[in-house]
């Protein structure tokens, strides 16, 4: 699937995969269905945009990677946050905040 | 730390790809588990995750992207699979291959000629103010200087940092090793500096070692240094001998210092006193240094001042004479530039052809493979990544043929350094493959490379992707088809643009060959002696040895006719000097140029110059004088010279005979008047060329004419032993060569063109068979479809011909210099060579239009 997101959107996600690393690792799919459930079912993660996130992220070295087995004892890849990607995590929730505030102030709402 | 984890990514492809496919997969079997439990089937839940999850190989894709160098990922997989196409097909692949090779390797060398003699600044430093100087007489009429010219200009220009004064000799050098003739030149001792020479061991030539009396020195070119005193630096300070006079040795220049390789010394240059006055005669050539910032113009404004200022001291008949300045670099180039440059645009031709042959192969194919590209872009290939793809193949085609190229060029430029040097042409040493050749080269298999690929590759990665797929029916003519055939047109235009340069210098050159120099060639001997003038110290002695040496010779068997001669024809050699006829006002005709030989009789008639009226020289001669028949023709219209006079300075002799003209300054130029005066006690040169007729053969008279020589003089070394037809030879050398190398490149776009038209013929004919065979169904003659595919290919090339034959009439221009006696828009030739074109182009049509015209309907019919 052609990547289409406009940067907006795809510094959004990795705010959300971030954030969704933020107590334990867990391997792609499980990030998925994180996201899905801490959104309350509103966002569902493109397949096709989690895997080229999570390579860049790891690129980045906001996250790490190593191979363990999953719940149902297959092999499985698991992301962790790492100490820079916690302060990434930091700074990309403040800079959310204020960007949904001034978004919020042009349309009248805050 | 990202860059370290991608080079490592490098390396463990494999590994990381097959973990990215394990975590894939999971992701997959995960979801499709999800899917069940809420209640889809087996099947329902596996489609279902593979939707969601997309295009697994494009996020893969993605993915790879993030890890490592793709791009040089990306360009091993293609250029390994451009390798593996070029494999597949060989024949073209090695076609391809020697075309370019050929092709690049041959506009390398003669670039790298150009490069070396034209392009490349002088060894010197600031050499955009070196000039060469001349008095002219006349527009366009550079003469050398006269040495109280130069002095006038030494003691008032401002604007010049110097002037320097050399000319050539060729000394005997002996003392330690065999008696050597060498060349140098003699130089007026500023001159060194003036070229900013820094020496590699001693020094330069000092201020004041080039006046009367100083002591004789002498600067040493590296290549004499090396080669006969084995690069010891102890040569300083001491002496050699030249001409039997001793020169200690000051210094050594660095390599390839002199524009000549052959100059191997430098010899200061003594004036004479009378020198000073001396404003009539004219053989000095003449360098100069512009201080920073003259402009030539500048430079010529004061020469003209000063000339102005001086006007009073020069001789009545050079009232209209001036002076000139001109770049020193173009000085040394003018005579080959025209040559070279028609070589490198014909060359170029030659590659542009051989691109287009590859171009239109490529084409071809590009189209063949309209399906694969149609997948390819189905399964999410940009059009960016095809074209790469496409263009891969192309590029190692180009590299592979550059490659090789450059050993074409490095042999041609070796071959053809020595041809330039063997034609003692200046700066000719500085041939070489240097890095800008090199650079040269690889640009340019580079430009053909992507000149040649990228109409393909464009043109193939625009896939009709519906049509592709599902196989249109072939039998349409492809887009492909317009821009093959344009490329054919242009192929055809510059073949024609070559086939007309190479008619037109060989009817020039065939022109040149059939002049005559005014001598006769056949059976003839010819040497030069040089009189050392410690042995022979005035011109008594002089004529003295050359009458007992001729003595002797003319007493040898078969020898019809041997004299002596201060120069030969044919060289430019001859010191011309300005006449007067007495009688005439000096007012009304100031004098008249004409050449001088100085000669002994049996010269003329040992050269076979006939006599027209009159007589020749005879022994006991003083008073007596020759002239050409150009002179008279020019200054004795309507009267008899024979018994009238002729006369230099303050001395005039009596016309005792007229002898046919000799082109002495070369096979092209036409005969100027000559005057010949006999040697005698008076005058005799100190240079002599000696020539013999006779009818033995060469090798027995020039074994027997040595064995005199030495008996009468054995230190006398003999140079430049030639037969008269080697001089001759020697002076049509460099026609010979340009048109040689013409005709070579004409030769080879003709035949590339050829192979080009068969090729776009035998495809369109291949494209229509169904066509031809549903037309021979219906009843059409097999010669009618065969007259019909060549009228279409015949078309393409009258469409060239009028092409070239535009750009022939524009860029045979450049010719016009190199012609003799040859218009640039010589009907003949353009005539001639269209009609071989056609010819050629006709045969090569006619293999695949039989072709069409034989194929069989049902066959064709069935075979869609």
């Amino acid at each position: 699937m052609p990547q289409n997101k406009a940067d907006l959107l795809q510094g959004t996600l990795d705010l959300l995969i971030l954030k969704a690393l933020q107590n334990e690792p867990m391997h792609g799919f499980g990030i998925s269905l994180r996201i899905q459930q801490m959104s309350k079912d509103m966002l569902t993660v493109e397949q096709g945009s989690l895997y080229p996130a999570l390579y860049r992220l790891e690129d980045q070295g906001w996250i790490k990677s190593e191979w363990g087995v999953s719940e149902n004892n297959r092999k499985a890849k698991f992301y962790t946050l790492t100490t820079s990607g916690r302060k990434q995590l930091a700074t990309e929730e403040q800079s959310w905040a204020k960007l949904s505030l001034a978004i919020n102030h042009v349309l009248g709402n805050a | 730390m990202k860059i370290l984890r991608r080079v490592r990514a490098l390396f463990r492809k494999n590994q990381l790809d097959s973990e990215m496919n394990d975590e894939m997969r999971l992701h997959l079997e995960l979801q499709t588990e999800r899917n069940r439990a809420a209640g889809m089937s087996a099947e329902d839940a596996r489609f279902a995750a593979q939707r969601q999850f997309g295009n697994v190989a494009s996020v893969q894709e993605q993915a790879r992207e993030q890890r490592g160098f793709i791009w040089l990922e990306q360009m091993g997989q293609d250029l390994r699979f451009g390798a593996r196409q070029l494999r597949r097909n060989p024949g073209f692949a090695v076609t391809a291959i020697a075309t370019l090779a050929l092709g690049i390797g041959a506009t390398t060398a003669i670039f790298s000629v150009v490069n070396g003699v034209l392009l490349k600044p002088l060894p010197y430093a600031e050499p955009a103010q070196l000039v060469q100087v001349f008095e002219t007489w006349g527009p366009g009429g550079h003469n050398p200087v006269s040495p109280g010219a130069m002095l006038d200009w030494r003691e008032q220009g401002t604007l010049f940092e110097g002037f320097a004064a050399y000319t050539n000799v060729a000394l005997n050098l002996t003392g330690t090793g065999e008696p050597e003739r060498v060349n140098g030149v003699r130089m007026t001792a500023n001159a060194l500096q003036l070229l900013r020479a820094r020496p590699v061991v001693g020094r330069l030539l000092a201020a004041d070692e080039d006046q009367a009396g100083a002591p004789k020195v002498v600067v040493l070119a590296h290549s004499l240094w090396q080669r006969r005193f084995g690069g010891d630096p102890a040569i300083i300070g001491q002496s050699v001998q030249f001409n039997g006079e001793s020169h200690t040795v000051v210094g050594i220049l660095p390599p390839g210092f002199l524009a000549q390789s052959s100059q191997e010394f430098v010899i200061p240059f003594v004036f004479p006193k009378q020198w000073r006055e001396q404003r009539a005669g004219h053989f000095l050539q003449v360098i100069g240094r512009l201080k920073p910032g003259v402009s030539l113009e500048q430079a010529r404004a004061e020469l003209a001042a000063i000339r102005q200022r001086t006007d009073a001291l020069y001789p009545a008949w050079k009232k209209s004479w001036g002076n000139d300045v001109v770049p020193l670099q173009e000085h040394l180039a003018s005579e080959l530039k025209p040559a070279f440059l028609v070589l490198l645009v014909a060359v170029g031709c030659v590659l542009l052809i051989g691109c287009a042959n590859i171009a239109n192969l490529l084409l071809a194919k590009a189209v063949a493979r309209g399906k694969e590209m149609a997948v390819r872009a189905a399964l999410g290939a940009s059009r960016g990544r095809m074209v790469r793809q496409l263009l891969s193949e192309s590029l190692l085609l180009a590299l592979a043929g550059g490659v090789l190229g450059l050993l074409v060029a490095v042999w041609g430029v070796d071959a053809l350094r020595r041809t330039v040097i063997a034609l003692n042409a200046p700066r000719a040493h500085e041939i070489v493959v240097d890095p800008v050749v090199l650079g040269f080269a690889l640009g340019a298999a580079m430009l053909t490379g992507l000149g040649f690929g990228l109409v393909p590759a464009w043109q193939a990665a625009r896939p009709q992707l519906r049509d592709a797929l599902q196989g249109a029916p072939r039998g349409s003519t492809g887009t492909g088809d317009r821009k093959r055939h344009m490329l054919i047109v242009g192929e055809v235009a510059l073949a024609f643009i070559l086939l007309v340069g190479a008619g037109l210098t060989l009817i020039s050159f065939s022109r040149v060959m059939r002049e005559s120099p005014g001598f006769d060639p056949h059976q003839g001997v010819t040497m030069q002696l040089s009189l050392p003038e410690q042995k022979y110290r005035n011109n008594a002695q002089r004529a003295d040895f050359y009458a007992r040496l001729l003595e002797r010779v003319a007493a040898l068997p078969g020898v019809e006719a041997a004299g002596v001669g201060n120069a030969l024809s044919l060289q430019g050699e001859t010191p011309d000097q300005f006449f007067r006829i007495p009688g005439r006002s000096p007012q009304a005709e100031p004098g008249y140029a004409a050449d001088y030989i100085n000669c002994t009789p049996g010269f003329l008639e040992a050269l076979g110059v006939p006599l027209r009226r009159g007589r020749t020289f005879a022994r006991g001669d003083t008073n007596a004088a020759l002239i050409g028949a150009a002179m008279e023709r020019d200054h004795f219209v309507g009267e008899d010279p024979l018994g009238r006079q002729v006369g230099l300075d303050n001395q005039t002799w009596e016309i005792v005979g007229i002898v046919g003209d000799l082109r002495t300054r070369g096979i092209t130029r036409p005969a100027r008047p000559v005057v010949f005066r006999p040697i005698s006690a008076a005058e005799a040169p100190r240079l002599g060329h000696l020539v013999v007729r006779s009818t033995a053969s060469n090798a027995s008279l020039v074994a027997a004419i040595r064995e005199v020589l030495r008996d009468l003089d054995p230190a006398l070394p003999i140079a430049a032993v030639r037969t008269l037809e080697d001089v001759v030879e020697g002076a049509v050398a460099r026609g010979r060569l340009t048109f040689l190398l013409l005709a070579a490149f004409a030769g080879t776009a003709l035949l590339l063109a050829a192979i080009g038209l068969y090729g776009v013929v035998a495809y369109t004919v291949t494209q229509r068979t169904r066509e031809i065979g549903i037309r021979l169904a219906l009843g059409a003659s097999p010669r009618r479809v065969l007259r019909q595919v060549l009228g279409h290919g015949l078309k393409l090339v009258v469409l060239g011909l009028i092409l070239g034959a535009l750009g022939a009439a524009g860029l045979t221009r450049l010719l016009a210099s190199l012609l003799y006696q040859v218009s640039p828009a010589d009907t003949l030739v353009f005539g001639g060579m269209a009609l071989l074109l056609l010819a050629v182009a006709l045969a090569a049509a006619w293999l695949p239009a039989r072709r069409a015209a034989k194929v069989d309907p049902m066959v064709a019919l069935r075979a869609e």
